[in-house]
């Protein structure tokens, strides 16, 4: 591991080794979370070679290390757009309608599992999932009832559908729905998840895709969006996500860049041209514990971007080479003791966001470690949101810490390990590769194995869990999902009745046809669709064809 | 490492995806002497024939999408129902604690919710 010598003869390394009193210090070493040693104190010989036209430039200009905006949150706060879904899509659009009227200026639709895997809520291994961790959707029909009164032109929606296999037909019914209502699919706006590693490596499931399969169907909605939808986030890749399974923040970062290399290889493969899609990537990353680590983890991040868009890639327009990304406060850090004490927690790490200079924020529940957020929880995390926006004023100045002697050398020590980690990745092949053989499970869950000893060991303190604990904790409420599962069955056996059967078996086929040729399968699933056909009916067809996979667990 | 003997098959039921919690479990375990099979996402009735075969002492099961209390009292029946019900079943995860009751009452040999020390479930199966 290098460590930062100070430069000997300097200021800083005479003044350490003749008067620094280590012997005082509370730890043997001090570490961020990532590992990187941090040092007592930092000044210029810290930064020997800084350039700071070079590695900082103004902001909203290249490398963006300061922001990708010129004026940041003077010009447009941040999107505050809080998660929401659970239960049936007409309960979930009364959640969505309580955060708009609340202020809340995006919205981010979560699925059931059933859904993001591609299931109907009546497959047999479905069932005891639907309407849990999202809501439940099945056809077009769920469509109109989940948006019913949400200006689809107007705001700004994000369908968390974290997995390609999901993402391709619900995002075709999203545009289908558009199409009904007469809106013009160029007006909208909104992100789909469609990240391969939540199929394949991060969150796995049942019936997954091949990873190349699910990585070629994430591709084809991006594909689609550039010659259609050209105001569409197609992709956000979910680093959020390998953090959440145990990544650290140079893994985190360093996965989340090597997929967004990947994509821009496979669409160049595809004849599109880097100015034409590489606007139109986002990322979604995780504000975690270490506050001054995520903040140099955000600010390495545009900077090593715009390096491998602009050297790797030749891009030449500014919008090809800024790193766009969404930030959600880490739920893996919050605990299930003394729960309120994630109220606290949430909002350091909605700092750090802010402070890094996200683009759009979501804060948790202060009872994610326990269920879905209630009603409650939810306006505290918007509320908290509020807070940063107009009552810290913290947004009156871009990128307020840079210049800072330890961030920048953080940054620095963040953007060089991120580095180094992507040569690992490359070694493997690429990432496509490196999740196909294990590579990518077996160093997820090796962090994950650490962070949980660093916890035992108290290495690491956890307030509630490892210290401060108290017994007999007073309970909080929990939040219950509605029972869903009945009435999404009973609506897709009145709905399979009453469609026209020919139609959606012709729309089926065709779906087949574009798996076997490997076309782009966006238009014959849009088709399908538009017949009322199934996700679990259009997804089958993809594993009939391409086959599953069994996700090579680390033991 | 002492060998305890005792075999255990961890895995997650139905379509719950988030196997942080599970994989910790798993080689906690391995690494404490038991023997583990970790298995992939399965139905109620996989996990059961699975145990069966691999001939376990032990379920567990980690619960993070609240599916437990649908798929966890269904283990147990189809483990009666065969006669195997000397397999015992422990669940962890993101449980609350009224559900926790109800899956004891069902049968479920102890629960343990999130931030559970992995060393607390090594000492509870050695002891058991």
């Amino acid at each position: 591991m290098p460590e930062h010598k100070p430069s000997p003869g300097g200021h800083k390394g005479a003044w350490l080794q003749s008067c620094y009193p280590f012997q005082l210090e509370r730890k043997r070493q001090f570490l961020s979370l990532s590992g990187i040693p941090l040092q007592p104190f930092y000044t210029q010989d810290d930064l020997p070679h800084f350039d700071g036209q070079k590695e900082l430039g103004f902001p909203g200009e290249p490398p963006y290390t300061r922001g990708i905006h010129p004026t940041m949150y003077r010009g447009r706060l941040w999107t505050m757009r809080q998660l929401a879904g659970f239960g049936s899509p007409e309960e979930t659009n009364q959640r969505y309608k309580l955060l708009l009227s609340h202020g809340a200026t995006g919205i981010n639709s979560v699925f059931d599992y059933p859904t993001l895997r591609g299931f109907d809520s009546d497959h047999p291994d479905a069932e005891a999932d639907v309407g849990r961790g999202g809501v439940a959707v099945d056809s077009l029909e769920d469509l109109h009832l989940l948006f019913e009164g949400i200006p689809l032109d107007k705001a700004s929606v994000s369908l968390v559908t974290c997995q390609p296999v999901g993402t391709v037909p619900v995002f075709a019914m999203y545009l289908a729905l558009a199409e009904q209502r007469g809106i013009p699919v160029e007006l909208l706006q909104g992100t789909t998840q469609n990240d391969f590693l939540l199929e394949t490596a991060v969150t796995i499931g049942m019936h997954t895709l091949p990873p190349q399969y699910s990585f070629k169907l994430s591709c084809d909605v991006i594909e689609y969006c550039v010659k259609h939808v050209p105001r569409w986030n197609p992709i956000s890749i979910a680093g959020y996500n390998y953090r959440e399974a145990g990544a650290n923040a140079v893994q985190e970062l360093g996965l989340c860049l090597a997929h967004g290399i990947a994509c821009v290889e496979e669409l160049v493969r595809r004849g599109l041209a880097v100015e034409e899609f590489a606007p139109r990537l986002s990322f979604f990353l995780n504000a975690h514990n270490d506050f001054f680590e995520e903040i140099a983890k955000y600010r390495a991040a545009r900077r090593l971007w715009c390096r491998i868009m602009t050297e790797r890639f030749q891009a030449q327009g500014p919008k090809a080479k800024k790193f766009r990304f969404h930030v959600q406060t880490a739920g893996s850090a919050l605990t299930a003791q003394q729960p309120l004490n994630n109220i606290a927690r949430a909002a350091y790490h909605g700092l750090a966001a802010v402070l890094g200079g996200a683009q759009s924020v979501h804060i948790d529940g202060y009872d994610e470690a326990l269920c879905t957020p209630t009603e409650a929880s939810a306006l505290i995390a918007l509320r908290t949101q509020q807070i940063l926006q107009h009552e810290t004023n913290v947004t009156s100045t871009v990128d307020p810490l840079g210049g800072s002697y330890f961030v920048e050398s953080l940054t620095n020590e963040m953007e060089q390990r991120v580095e180094d980690y992507l040569g690992k990745i490359e070694k493997q092949g690429g990432i496509v590769a490196a999740v196909a053989n294990g590579w990518v499970h077996a160093e997820i869950a090796d962090s994950a194995v650490a962070y949980q000893r660093a916890i035992e060991t108290e290495e690491m303190l956890v307030v509630g869990v490892n210290c401060f604990k108290v017994e007999d904790e007073p309970p909080v409420e929990i939040f219950c999902s509605p029972e869903t599962g009945p009435r999404q069955k009973s609506k897709l056996r009145e709905l399979r009745n009453r469609r026209d059967g020919a139609a959606v078996q012709l729309a089926l086929e065709n779906v087949r046809l574009a798996c076997r040729r490997l076309e782009n399968l966006m238009p014959a699933v849009i088709q399908a669709v538009k017949t009322y056909a199934t996700e679990g009916e259009i997804t089958d067809i993809f594993r009939q064809e391409w086959g599953v996979w069994d996700p090579p667990l680390p033991l | 490492m002492a060998k305890s003997g005792k075999r255990i098959l961890i895995t997650k039921v139905g379509m719950d995806a988030h196997w942080r919690g599970a994989i910790i479990v798993a080689k906690a375990l391995c690494d404490a002497g038991f023997e583990v099979v970790l298995g992939r996402n399965m139905s109620p009735a996989a996990v059961v024939a699975t145990a069966v075969q691999e001939a376990v002492d032990y379920i567990g099961i980690s619960s993070l999408s609240g599916n437990h209390l649908v798929t966890v009292p269904r283990i147990i029946e189809l483990l009666m129902r065969q006669q195997a019900d000397d397999i015992k079943v422990i669940v962890g995860g993101i449980v609350p604690s009224a559900d926790r009751q109800k899956l004891l009452d069902h049968g479920v040999l102890e629960v343990f919710g999130p931030g559970q020390d992995t060393r607390t479930i090594i000492e509870f199966l050695a002891s058991q």
